[in-house]
């Protein structure tokens, strides 16, 4: 009884926040009542007995990528009110899709029933007297040992596709060359300059070592990128903000 | 005690529920179609009914291959907003705005 | 252990991995071809490994979620093959470019996961490697940062892929809640008893997913814009390889997980095919940008080729005819890429203006455009003809005759737009006078793209020994 009133509400504010984020004025808004949704999601998972994806739900989403969306939101300073105006206009043609694949849904739902040979062909039925992590941590780490290996390449994959697109390499920025560094000698740095007795600043000038900069600065990314953007842009660079819009 | 390895509801209230989650998603791709950050967000909605609908499957049947499935739906979420929050980022950086509409360089 | 089933692909994201440190250190101009090489010589190596599993006998690894099999083995070598012709032209491309080392890793890593999408028997594998092939196609897209139009097509792509592998992921629940299984056989024989109005839900919604990445009609919005907006390297590198792996993926699911037509897909495919076709040819014919009518174009060919996956299961030649024209279309398509991108880099723009008179400043690519465009309409003794003869001959033996039909004039049709750019090359007075001939990868990529097309038409056999051993699918 508890339960089925637990799925009720946690159904309906689930639902109540998906509906939110996507009509929210402010994406900050909209962020955080996805955060609102996974969190009741969560409780959908534990009702159906899936306490360990409603931990990861909690863990991954609401602390990762719902933080990851907040992050973004912030920091690219977007004039979200202009992003609004298209709003009224798409209404009409998002609620008629809506409906139709609503109605759709409904009708195919509510004539469920699980086929007759689905009992037998349970391929991992859940065990009695293990709890549902360890069940889970068996089956990742027998039969799905593959998927659970090729799940990690494709987050490698989406982690290096990410720093790929977004790292930038400033010419102001200074790097460490640790070779340069351990190659240099005592002849290099230190120099012997034989003062005389009683000289002073004025006599001997200001002395300044020879320093050589490294010649392995590289270009700047955005000149060798302009090889291929033939179509002009920005520089990528910091004044992109600013820059008006080129029509 | 809440039910394991079952419903406390019948499996087509859950399927409802994800059903109309996955509406919204889409309700929200066609309604925000100048926002690509809420776009981004609708998908992970509609990825989340799809773990709405494995999770009540798995216990309807009782069978734990659907959790499972729903991980690896998770990790394919969690990337997924990853690689398009830095296409975003690079696409902002260039033009200070994200609308979609303003993509029509190209018509024909 | 099972690892043997995996050694091409652990050899390709292996190399991938290690690349991308490389990637990193190699800076200096001279090494910045260094990762384009290796991964050329990695998937030479994996396409020595892939090769023998064409005579293994069917059978499967790690607990039944990934096929050893000719049908694999086929499709794998295939993929490698359109990557390893993209390699050189890629590199030619981004040369000079401070994302040049990475260009190869992004390849490497979408051919992994195309790979495994031909080999995957288990819907979360399924899931897994489709991501696996989009999102190094999203990156490529846009690695030239500062190029307005790619980001644009990036960000294009990625909505409409990530929607369509959304949708799909929903349907992919309804086939695990039919039957309790993952496995892609035993959802064949548990959708058997299942209720037919439920399963033509979970296809259709399956269908969003192989058909966005096979620009299928009504999922193919993304490819005009997204072929047009990112270099035409990419462009052809995913008009090849994502559409490759979806057919062979959408191969496997049906064979296997809808045995016996199913929900009577045949009829559902013969129709998307027909759409798709008519509507790629008839919008390619309004096309005044070479890489977008390149994408109307592929558009269309992917109808030619959803035909004969329709009658897949009725018609003897289905299934070998599919492998055939897909491995035609591979060479002929990459061919003309490959040219467009030395038109491009050199005069600043794909229009249709920009061949104009090409036959007398650049011969040699002319040729090979001319040649590659008159396969892609089906001109005897190309490659696309024989394909096409197949293609034809399968719908006709399936009982789809009037499919046939549409598909003939479809390719009649086609044949215009295919020609008026070879007749700007050769009839229209030019325009510009110099051809500045770009890197030696351009020219090696057109060469044995040519030199596929020419010798698959001369000596179909070439293609039809190795696609008619991957016929042979484990189910």
């Amino acid at each position: 009884m508890i339960a089925t009133i637990a799925f009720y509400v946690f159904a309906v504010v689930l639902l109540v926040a998906a509906a939110m984020v996507v009509s929210s004025r402010n994406p900050v808004h909209s962020v955080l009542f996805l955060i609102l949704a996974f969190f009741n999601a969560a409780g959908l998972f534990l009702i159906a007995g899936a306490e360990f994806l409603a931990m990861i739900l909690m863990i991954v989403y609401v602390g990762a990528v719902a933080v990851l969306f907040l992050f973004v939101v912030m920091m690219l300073d977007v004039n979200f009110a202009e992003l609004r105006s298209g709003f009224q206009r798409y209404l009409p043609i998002g609620a008629t899709i809506g409906a139709v694949l609503f109605i759709e849904l409904v009708l195919v739902v509510g004539g469920w029933s699980i086929g007759p040979l689905s009992e037998g062909a349970r391929f991992a039925p859940t065990p009695a007297n293990v709890h549902n992590t360890a069940a889970l941590g068996r089956l990742i780490y027998t039969d799905y040992v593959f998927l659970f290996q090729a799940a990690g390449l494709v987050l490698l994959v989406a982690m290096i596709g990410a720093i790929v697109l977004t790292l930038r390499e400033r010419k102001s920025s200074r790097h460490q060359i640790i070779r340069l560094q351990n190659s240099r000698t005592v002849a290099e740095t230190l120099e012997m300059v034989p003062v005389s007795l009683g000289a002073n600043i004025n006599t001997l000038g200001i002395y300044r070592p020879k320093v050589t900069e490294p010649e392995e600065v590289l270009a700047d990314e955005s000149d060798s990128e302009a090889l291929l953007g033939h179509h002009g842009g920005g520089s990528g660079g910091a004044g992109a903000h600013h820059a008006p819009e080129v029509r | 005690m809440l039910a394991v390895g079952g419903l406390p509801v019948g499996l087509g209230h859950y399927l409802t529920v994800a059903a109309i989650l996955l509406v919204l998603g889409v309700f929200g791709i066609f309604l925000n179609r100048k926002n690509v950050i809420i776009i981004l967000m609708s998908i992970e909605l509609i990825l989340l009914s799809v773990n709405l609908n494995l999770v009540a499957f798995s216990a309807a049947l009782g069978d734990l291959v659907g959790q499972v499935f729903a991980m690896f739906v998770l990790t394919v979420a969690a990337a997924e907003a990853a690689i398009g929050l830095a296409v975003v980022v690079v696409y902002f950086r260039n033009r200070g705005s994200i609308q979609v509409e303003d993509v029509n360089l190209m018509k024909g | 252990m099972d690892l043997g089933a995996v050694v091409p692909e652990m050899i390709l994201a292996a190399l991938a991995l290690v690349l991308v440190p490389v990637a990193g250190w190699a800076r200096a101009p001279r090494w910045r071809t260094a990762p384009a090489v290796l991964a050329g010589l990695g998937v030479i190596a994996a396409m020595g490994f892939t090769a023998p599993m064409l005579w293994a006998t069917p059978t499967e690894a790690f607990c039944g979620t990934y096929a050893v099999d000719p049908f694999r083995a086929a499709y794998q070598l295939l993929l490698e093959l359109g990557a390893l012709l993209t390699l050189p032209m890629l590199a030619a491309h981004f040369r000079g470019h401070a994302q040049e080392p990475h260009a190869p890793i992004a390849v490497l890593f979408a051919l992994v996961g195309a790979m495994g999408l031909a080999a995957s028997l288990d819907l979360g594998l399924i899931v897994l490697f489709l991501q696996m092939v989009s999102f190094p196609s999203y990156i490529l897209v846009v690695l030239a940062r500062t190029d307005r139009r790619a980001q644009e097509a990036a960000l294009k792509y990625f909505i409409y892929g990530a929607v369509a592998l959304a949708v799909m992921a929903y349907g992919l629940t309804f086939l695990f809640g039919l039957t309790g299984s993952l496995n892609l056989r035993a959802i064949g024989a548990g959708l058997a008893g299942a209720d037919p109005a439920w399963v033509a839900v979970a296809l259709g919604l399956v269908l969003v997913g192989y058909g966005f990445e096979a620009t299928v009609v009504p999922f193919q919005f993304w490819a005009p814009d997204v072929f047009q907006g990112a270099s035409a390297p990419v462009s052809g590198f995913i008009s090849v390889v994502p559409k490759v792996a979806a057919f062979a993926g959408l191969l496997r699911l049906l064979l296997e997980a809808m045995p016996h037509g199913l929900s009577s897909w045949p009829l559902l495919l013969a129709l998307l095919a027909a759409a798709t076709m008519s509507w790629g040819n008839l919008v390619a014919l309004r096309q005044r940008s070479l890489k977008r009518m390149l994408a109307y174009s592929s558009i269309a060919q992917a109808g030619y080729v959803l035909m004969a996956v329709a009658v897949a299961e009725r018609a003897a030649g289905a299934f070998g005819a599919v492998g055939f024209y897909l491995l035609a279309y591979l060479f002929m398509n990459l061919g003309a890429f490959a040219v467009v991108a030395q038109v491009e880099r050199a005069g600043g723009s794909d229009s249709l203006r920009a061949v104009r008179g090409l036959g007398r400043r650049a011969p040699w690519p002319a040729v090979a455009l001319t040649l590659a465009l008159l396969s892609l309409a089906g001109i005897p003794p190309l490659a696309g003809f024989a394909g096409k003869v197949l293609l034809l001959g399968a719908a006709i033996d399936g009982g789809m005759a009037w499919l046939a039909v549409i598909a003939a004039i479809n390719m009649a049709v086609a044949l215009f737009y295919y020609v008026r750019v070879v007749a700007e090359m050769y009839f229209a007075p030019e325009e510009r006078a110099t051809f500045a001939a770009p890197g030696a990868g351009y020219a090696l990529s057109t060469v044995v793209a040519t030199a596929g097309t020419l010798a698959l038409g001369i000596l179909p056999a070439l293609g039809l020994v190795p696609i008619g051993l991957g016929t042979n699918l484990l189910r």
